[in-house]
């Protein structure tokens, strides 16, 4: 549980030195900490950190969207503090590690992990945005 | 409104935007959006280095302007208060001076104060450090590398060097520190410690935001944004890459 408090802390660190201000912050951190609640709750049933990345790219991006329309904001004052906890950093560093040590076979392999986790959050950001936009659009027709 | 003075205020709320780090659909709506709420008909193309506005006005011709783009720094909040400014003048229209106005106050927003913003990257370093598995120890080590770093990072930012060259040191330096740390105390774990220390460099907005200009259909700036992101992403490692592998080699 206090990991879920550490992702909070982390998105609510990265948005004040992005400059987002006010309650808004707080809810930039509850969207890192709702991205890594999906991401250890899929972790732990599937065991694949590539799938459940994915998925927790799309909470953070259906939170975001949901958010910034309750808080007139753009969604990106949510989306970007909120992915951070996601990155993989972790095996972008371990590939880093590898070259250093010559062992490119290894480096390979963490770099495919990398761009994987990367092209995760990626795609999941991109599916909730067009789900919302999809959405929005509809409500506009409807108005009109 | 006279269309330049029109032009000037959509110019400006759009270099404000984009310098902020803004999607490229969001400064183009913003624009036509500004346009609109004074009845004028405009087109406006941006790109992540530049703006293009046409006008047209009461006689129907046509007026373009455009505004070169050089810096940007990531400032969610001004993005946000342009946004909002935008949707106000759909309600009412203010006269040019008013607009100008709050524009030039949001121009000139103060950002967090330092000593708050390097203690945000201190936390969040050290919650990062924590997120991927690291000890308490870890963390305190990460919190305190972190806030080296962004001191660094913010004087060499204050002295306008480039953005890749800031990066560079800043992994640089992240990477030896940490290397000292683990070689005064052994129970630190290197690695933890560096990531977490850096997970706030990592180009988290052109990536979100070269995404989403991609499902916008701004193919250009979609490309430049990743493009951007890979090269901060690799002058990073490579700083770290130098750190370890020099550090490990002496030691």
């Amino acid at each position: 549980m206090h990991m879920v408090l550490m992702a909070f802390l982390g998105s609510l660190g990265s948005g004040l030195t992005f400059n987002v201000k006010g309650r808004k912050l707080i809810f930039a951190g509850l969207s890192g900490a709702a991205g890594w609640l999906v991401y250890l709750l899929l972790y732990s049933i599937s065991g694949s950190s590539i799938f459940s990345t994915f998925v927790g790219a799309i909470a953070v991006g259906f939170y975001s969207e949901t958010a910034a329309r309750y808080l007139k904001s753009p969604s990106t004052v949510f989306s970007i503090p909120g992915i951070l906890p996601l990155v993989p950093g972790i095996t972008a560093y371990e590939m880093i590690q590898a070259v250093t040590e010559n062992d490119m076979a290894n480096a390979m392999v963490k770099m495919v992990n990398t761009l994987g986790g990367a092209g995760a959050i990626a795609f999941g950001i991109l599916l909730a945005t067009a789900f919302f936009r999809r959405i929005s659009k509809k409500k506009k027709t409807k108005q009109a | 409104m006279q269309p330049n003075e029109l032009m000037n205020i959509a110019l400006k709320a759009g270099e404000i935007m984009l310098t902020s780090g803004a999607e490229i659909y969001r400064v183009e709506e913003t624009i036509v959006r500004i346009c609109k709420s004074y009845n004028t008909y405009c087109e406006s193309f941006v790109l992540p280095t530049g703006i293009f506005i046409s006008i047209r006005d009461s006689e129907d011709s046509m007026h373009t302007a455009f505004k070169r783009i050089h810096d940007r720094k990531v400032d969610l909040n001004r993005i946000d208060r342009v946004n909002n400014l935008s949707r106000s003048l759909q309600v009412s229209q203010p006269d040019y001076e008013a607009v100008l106005g709050s524009l030039n106050d949001i121009e000139t927003v103060r950002q967090h104060a330092f000593p708050a913003r390097l203690m945000a990257a201190s936390v969040s370093s050290f919650a990062f450090t924590i997120l991927f598995q690291g000890t308490w120890l870890d963390g305190a080590a990460a919190a305190v590398i972190g806030a080296v770093a962004y001191l660094v990072n913010e004087m060499m930012a204050r002295r306008n060097l480039y953005q890749f060259l800031e990066l560079f040191i800043a992994g640089m330096l992240a990477g030896f520190i940490s290397l000292a740390a683990v070689r005064l105390f052994p129970v630190l774990n290197v690695y933890k410690i560096i990531i977490g220390s850096l997970m706030i460099y990592l180009p988290g907005v052109s990536i979100t935001n070269g995404i989403k200009d991609a499902l916008y259909g701004d193919l250009v700036a979609s490309l430049t944004r990743l493009g951007e992101a890979l090269l901060l992403v690799t002058v990073l490692a490579v700083g770290v890459g130098i750190a370890l592998s020099v550090g490990i080699g002496r030691w």
